[in-house]
């Protein structure tokens, strides 16, 4: 049990990747430099004169302390009845997922949830009578693996000589999460009929609930050099990075839920279907004994290109381009209380591309950066656009940006030569309520 | 029903699970009983009507009980005396515990509320019966032990009336996080 609340911990931070406090304050905007190597092979050679950063703390953590009750698990062994009236799982999971802001107003889950049964169906909504649908997703598509791995925590890189580098490290992360009900059911809760649930057997009225989480090792060799200089646009780079992966455990999940009805057209109760796939070494089966031990491993190809034309800079970047990866383990499948144990070999696509593209801009005359970005392919389209402004030791952003909803950063860095110093008020789509949350992200630099 | 309360659980755990949120369960009783049912008449023939029609009345299984806060029972009834004289008639709801099979022998059930109407002829007139659930109510128990049985009666001393029930309503407010130890 311990074990498994820790992946799902690993998983839910996993979520909350770092974007630098200067990117959050012009609305998550990516700037060209070595800090989006990751998502740009070419960006390792790349100078590190755009997207600078200091060091981001993880003042979000700072709300898992019991002085924060509604989100802070630990409110419950310091002050239990504080912990009954005000914890919000809503709340922590919306923190714990940004780990690098202090949300001042997390998702909060509603004050009251009004189920109303009848004959002719079941409604929810909140205490003002607005609709609640469970719709929620972040990340990638849970349903296979990929060879697209999270990023290593706490990765460590080694120089091999020119251009070349070698980095290595454990990763542990979610690779999507979803939340969904179908169209019909969708139609028949906002309703508060149940007659489209019925128009077919099984019904189409379904409750979905999706994730996958994977961890292991992982070994990464790029190579990324500046081009000559080509004339009337700027200094070339480009990179090239294979990364391969030594699973340690995958996990995914799937299940779904749907009305059953008599031949009156009564509900007559619930069919449950859900199945899920585990995998890890066989030598890690006496420590979880569920018989599915196996192996996982994957490679795969990255490739970029930037350009660097002193007041812009311009850069592709697309991971797996080309990849696989493989996990044997167990398939457990439950239909209607019938439950089969299969054991299985989950393969990813063999390319799976996801594009990066990003741009900046720096005006002449009054130094204003303009900046923008966009990822598409196999991930939820995301874009942003930034600006910044110097005044001196000053620097003022804003920016707005798309990432599974509307967000929006304002921020301010401070340079005071030994020490900087970078604020920003950030914006979110609240989880499953929606609305916007602001948070506060901080980073310094010496 | 039981099963559509079944879909209720389900729906209401993934709603939301907040200290501060308290889930509203409201049962449209009324709604389960069939439109022909709901209007008719009483008369020396036939001097009362119990709904639903079963003496056990209707089952109501409430998912997650231990975390009921408070509740009330909402009742209303029409009524017109279509007779030749002056008519009494008492509307009264009783609950019991699910294995109850009678809710009207006085045995394991319990009255919960009780409401009379005295009508002249060709007069109309309506009875609201309104409960309200509160710890150290005997029907408070009965819900909180995670399954009750709940049934009214109309009863008619006189000639003749003309009932249509219009409201028939059971509403829980429960706080899950009333379970945590």
């Amino acid at each position: 049990m311990k074990k498994t609340l820790c992946f799902i911990v690993a998983g839910l931070l996993s979520l909350g990747l770092a974007q630098g406090v200067r990117s959050l304050g012009m609305g998550g905007v990516a700037l060209p430099g070595p800090a989006h190597a990751g998502a740009n092979p070419a960006y390792a050679a790349f100078p590190d004169t755009w997207g600078r950063e200091g060091l981001q703390l993880p003042i979000g953590l700072l709300r898992l302390l019991p002085l924060f009750p509604e989100t802070s698990p630990l409110a419950y062994f310091t002050d239990p009845q504080a912990f009954r009236n005000s914890f919000d799982l809503l709340s922590f999971y919306d923190q714990i997922t940004h780990v690098h802001s202090f949300l001042l107003n997390p998702a909060r889950s509603p004050d009251e949830v009004v189920f109303r049964v009848s004959a002719n169906g079941l409604s929810i909504t909140d205490g003002s009578g607005r609709n609640l649908i469970p719709s929620f997703q972040t990340g990638a598509s849970p349903e296979k693996p990929q060879a697209l791995i999270p990023a290593p925590i706490l990765g460590i890189a080694l120089d091999l000589g020119p251009g070349t580098y070698l980095s290595f490290g454990a990763f542990a992360g979610t690779q999507g999460v979803r939340l969904s009900p179908s169209r019909e059911l969708a139609q028949a809760l906002a309703g508060g009929s149940l007659d489209v649930c019925k128009s077919q057997n099984p019904s189409p009225c379904v409750l979905e609930g999706a994730g996958a989480f994977s961890a292991g090792l992982s070994l990464a060799l790029g190579f990324a050099a500046p081009l000559a200089e080509v004339p009337g646009l700027g200094k070339v780079y480009v990179g090239i990075r294979g990364e391969g992966f030594y699973g340690l455990g995958y996990a995914e999940g799937r299940a779904l839920a749907r009305p059953t009805f008599d031949q009156d057209g009564n509900v007559s109760g619930v069919s449950y279907e859900y199945r899920y796939f585990v995998s890890y070494p066989d030598y890690l089966e006496g420590s979880f004994g569920l018989g599915a031990g196996g192996m996982g491993y994957g490679l795969r190809g990255d490739a970029g290109v930037a350009v660097d034309g002193g007041r812009w800079a311009l850069g592709l970047g697309v991971r797996n381009l080309l990849g696989f990866a493989e996990w044997r383990g167990l398939e457990v499948q439950v239909q209607d209380g019938t439950e089969t144990r299969t054991p299985t070999t989950k393969r990813s696509d063999f390319s799976s591309p996801e594009f990066f593209v990003n741009g900046a801009y720096r005006m002449e005359g009054t130094d204003l950066l303009v900046a923008a970005d966009a990822r598409f392919g196999s991930v939820a389209p995301a874009f942003h656009l930034g600006l910044e402004y110097p005044l001196g030791p000053v620097a003022l952003r804003t920016g707005i940006g798309y990432e599974g909803g509307l967000r929006f950063g304002v921020g301010m860095g401070l340079n005071l030569e030994a020490l900087a110093l970078d604020l920003a008020l950030t914006t979110h789509e609240a989880p499953l309520v929606g609305g916007t949350v602001y948070g506060i992200a901080l980073a310094v630099s010496f | 029903m039981k099963r559509a309360l079944l879909l209720t659980s389900l729906l209401l755990a993934l709603a939301a699970c907040s200290g501060h949120t308290v889930h509203r369960l409201e049962v449209d009783l009324l709604s389960f009983v069939p439109p022909e049912n709901r209007t008719g008449s009483l008369d020396i023939t036939q001097t009362s009507i119990q709904v639903p029609d079963d003496p056990a009345g209707q089952e109501v299984p409430v998912p997650g009980a231990e975390a009921l806060v408070d509740g009330r029972i909402s009742l209303r009834v029409s009524l017109t005396n279509t007779g030749t004289s002056s008519a009494d008639v008492d509307l009264e709801v009783r609950m019991g515990p699910k294995d109850d099979t009678n809710l009207y022998d006085e045995n394991g059930d319990i009255q919960v509320k009780e409401e009379s109407l005295t009508l002249n002829p060709g007069e109309s007139g309506s009875l609201n019966l309104g409960v309200d659930l509160q710890p150290g109510d005997p029907a408070y128990d009965l819900v909180k032990a995670g399954s009750f049985r709940i049934g009214a009666r109309l009863s008619l001393s006189g000639d003749r009336v003309q009932y249509t029930l219009e409201q028939a309503e059971v509403v829980l407010r429960l706080k899950l996080f009333n379970l945590i130890p």
